[in-house]
């Protein structure tokens, strides 16, 4: 009996002749067997479902590895602070830098997780890390955070894609060793809209359908004769693009839809955009939506540089939470905030006051979605060297994410090579939180 | 390709051995205390730390995990009695009486090609040593009196127990609930599924439902919902947001005896709904979502009648902030959200950030 379950790989048979079905689907380009075809697959797989808070994520990505000190854990009167000041916030006994003022607002909904710990001290490796819990190696690809909820939870809304990375691209998140259709769908600018989703102007409906038919009839030999599951996937892909440009829910994608003060809100900039598209996402049934924000890998002049990577986060995460709680979203979205290690205590005066990469202490946060806020996690030493109460590892921070949405965390899942992983590595997930 | 297979079962085999162990009996993650850990009474097991257990981690560990290095790989020391119980930051390394929880012992019994494998280089531990390490860990990982070097592990790491019973309190209504429901019947299950309704156990093999309408909302009215009848009774979470319902659907709504969250954001509804709401008392329902509705403060006056209500968001209603005090002084745990809580608007062209990318 158990034996089964150690080879009930993923690339069995029913869900082969899933894909098949959907490919097949393409012809007649109807859109309602497919659903629920589409919510079978999710189905056919027996993943043991846990309890879950959260339903949604809303991951915001500091990439460069954002200062701790300078941020979330502040060490007032500390050598290694600087000129940063400590504010109070609306939680008591939490204190966040000068920095985010706006947020200091809100901060009884969040939880301030202040001993992460990683042991990737380079950019793409310590990414890479954080966004799938394993290390970066030659031999595998692992599957991102988003990729895992997809595939072990399916969508819930059966046009738009399952998760969407914004700014961001397949250096942060990817599908791993997953099929390629739960790639996220990148997007570039948030502003623009879901580029290239519209039918040209000059071929008319029928014409398009018309190319359709014959595209599928030019590749149904090639389908037939190379029944590989690159192949297939590929056709569903296109299939679900062509399924989204004639769906309604394509105007989730489009942020201008919002009042002007909603968007002056969030943030003119690319972030704060990002930030009310995850949103707008996120209501429409995207499961998991991550917006990065980069330019945090301040080696020199780490103090002038907060100034202009703060104020944008501060003011998109305020409005985000306020947002959220108004709209009574708050309580099943996790937001979350990470990035992929701390800058080191010691001020870098040969660089004009910079901050090195650090990855054995930084911070991170976690709001709504069962996580109860107003609270601080974890603790490093008066001079935010190491950490000294409470340490999360990267693997136990993406577990908490996956307790949060009810993922079972023993679960195995078996790459094409037949080797078994973990939705967060084997990680623990920080039940304090919750 | 027979090498692969090989390992696989090798693997397969492991896990099997762990779970038996587990199916002996889980006892819960608190055996360190209850075997003693750190007893230093003579080794009742077989297996003798000095003589089997110590020359392993010399010959194969130290060369990481001791004062020989200036960082210990992963914070974790094996040269002293009170490093390896401390453990490194994965936590402690031994629980006595559970090799299956110890990595020191997990850790040696991962596949050769495996990420986390111990010793990362050279020859996996032969067969023999881990056994012993499984045996001394399971009758107890008495050291015998071995202390070690360096007596406090004063690089440890404090770790607060936290109490997971107390966590996530707002799941507890559902368990209780539950416990009490009975199974949907399964023809009107797919009926409402037909009928365009997303449904699924609001707790993992649960009998109470979340029933909400996700796709193409418009084309769900108060038909749909009153077609929802032989679920009444297990439907936990009605999200009706977005839908063409109107205060009508509140006949249908207020026989469901389980409800415990109701969400009608962007709908019709008036207060008209909410006063049919309120005189229908239902006993579990806590939350009521309103959002960008029609509804003012003579509807939030009606719902003082749910002796259960925690929570209601009214942002973008009529409501005020005087409707919310009236219901807040009578019901002094009710929190209404009517507010949305964002930054002033800072006007476009007057911003600096993303300026520099690197």
């Amino acid at each position: 009996m158990r034996l089964k379950r150690y080879f009930d790989r993923f690339d069995n048979p029913t869900r082969r002749q899933f894909v098949g079905g959907a490919a097949k689907g393409l012809l007649g380009l109807s859109t309602a067997p497919l659903m629920t075809s589409l919510a079978k697959a999710g189905e056919s797989v027996a993943i043991p479902r846990e309890a879950a808070t959260a339903r949604n994520v809303i991951y915001l990505y500091m990439a460069g590895g954002m200062t701790h000190l300078d941020t979330f854990d502040v060490k007032p009167g500390a050598s290694t602070q600087g000129p940063v000041e400590a504010l109070n916030t609306s939680a008591d006994g939490v204190r966040i830098s000068q920095y985010f003022p706006l947020l200091a607002k809100h901060m009884d909904k969040v939880a301030v997780i202040n001993s992460m710990n990683s042991n990737q001290g380079a950019h793409a490796q310590g990414r890479y890390f954080m966004h799938t819990g394993y290390q970066l190696r030659g031999t595998i690809k692992h599957p991102s955070m988003g990729a895992w909820l997809e595939k072990m939870r399916g969508r819930v809304n059966g046009t738009l894609p399952g998760h969407v990375i914004v700014g961001g691209g397949g250096e942060m998140a990817t599908n791993g060793f997953f099929d390629a259709s739960l790639t996220p769908l990148p997007i570039g600018d948030p502003t623009a809209g879901l580029t290239n989703s519209a039918r040209v102007q000059h071929v008319s409906e029928e014409r398009f359908e018309h190319r359709i038919h014959k595209l599928e009839r030019m590749n149904k030999a090639f389908r037939e004769k190379y029944d590989a599951r690159a192949v297939q996937d590929y056709a569903k892909v296109f299939e679900e693009a062509i399924r989204l440009m004639d769906s309604k829910d394509l105007e989730a994608f489009d942020v201008t839809k919002e009042s002007e003060d909603v968007r002056n809100a969030y943030g003119t900039d690319r972030f704060g955009q990002g930030v009310l598209l995850a949103r707008r996402l996120v209501e429409r049934g995207v499961r998991f939506v991550e917006v990065v924000h980069g330019g945090w890998d301040t080696h020199s002049e780490n103090f002038e540089r907060m100034d202009e990577l703060c104020p944008p986060v501060d003011r998109a995460l305020s409005a985000l939470l306020g947002d959220l709680e108004a709209r009574g979203m708050l309580d099943e979205t996790l937001v979350v905030l990470t990035t992929e290690f701390g800058r080191t205590p010691d001020i870098n005066q040969d660089r004009a006051n910079g901050r090195d990469h650090y990855p054995q202490a930084f911070s991170a946060l976690m709001a709504g979605g069962g996580i109860q806020g107003g609270q601080k996690y974890g603790k490093t030493d008066e001079e935010g060297r190491k950490v000294i109460e409470n340490l999360v590892r990267v693997e136990d921070f993406n577990a908490t994410i996956a307790y949060a949405l009810g993922l079972p965390l023993e679960f195995k899942l078996y790459s094409p090579s037949g080797r078994p992983f973990t939705v967060a590595h084997n990680g623990k997930p920080v039940k304090a939180l919750f | 390709m027979r090498y692969a297979l090989f390992a696989v079962l090798l693997f397969s085999l492991a896990l099997f051995a762990e779970d038996g162990e587990e199916m002996g009996g889980d006892m819960g993650g608190d055996m360190g205390d209850e075997m003693g850990m750190g007893d230093d009474r003579s080794p009742k097991g077989t297996v003798d730390f000095k003589t089997d257990i110590l020359p392993i981690l010399q010959d194969r560990c130290f060369e990481c995990h001791s004062d020989a290095k200036r960082k210990p790989k992963g914070r974790l020391r094996v040269d002293s009695k009170s490093f390896l119980l401390a453990g490194g930051v994965s936590g402690p390394s031994i629980v006595p009486g559970r090799p299956d929880r110890s990595p020191l012992y997990t850790r040696c019994v991962l596949p050769e090609d495996h990420d986390d494998v111990m010793p990362p280089s050279g020859d996996v531990l032969p067969k023999a040593q881990v056994t012993l390490l499984r045996t001394w860990i399971k009758e107890g990982a008495h050291f015998g009196g071995w202390t070690g070097k360096g007596g406090e592990a004063k690089h440890a790491i404090k770790t607060t127990k936290v109490d997971a019973s107390k966590t996530r309190g707002r799941l507890r209504i559902y368990q209780v609930l539950d416990a009490k429901a009975s199974k949907a019947p399964g023809g009107a299950l797919k009926q409402a599924q037909e009928a365009g309704a997303r449904i699924a156990p609001v707790l993992p093999n649960g009998k109470l439902l979340r029933v909400e309408f996700v796709d193409n909302p418009g084309s769900i009215d108060d038909k749909t919902v009153a077609a929802l009848a032989p679920l009444r009774k297990h439907i936990a979470i009605l999200s009706l947001g977005r839908t063409s319902i109107t205060d009508a659907v509140m006949a249908e709504v207020v026989k469901m005896p389980n409800l415990v969250r109701l969400d009608l954001p962007r709908t019709e509804i008036t207060d008209k709904g909410l006063r049919a709401l309120g005189q229908g008392k239902q006993p579990q329902l806590r939350r009521i979502n309103l959002y960008g509705t029609d509804v003012s403060d003579a509807g939030l006056d009606t719902l003082v009648t749910l002796p259960a209500l925690a929570e209601v968001f009214a942002w973008d209603t009529n409501v005020t902030s005087a409707g919310v005090k009236r219901l807040t002084t009578m019901r002094r745990a009710v929190r209404v959200h009517f507010e949305r809580r964002m930054p002033e608007p800072k006007p476009a062209g007057n911003n600096q950030n993303n300026r520099r990318r690197r």
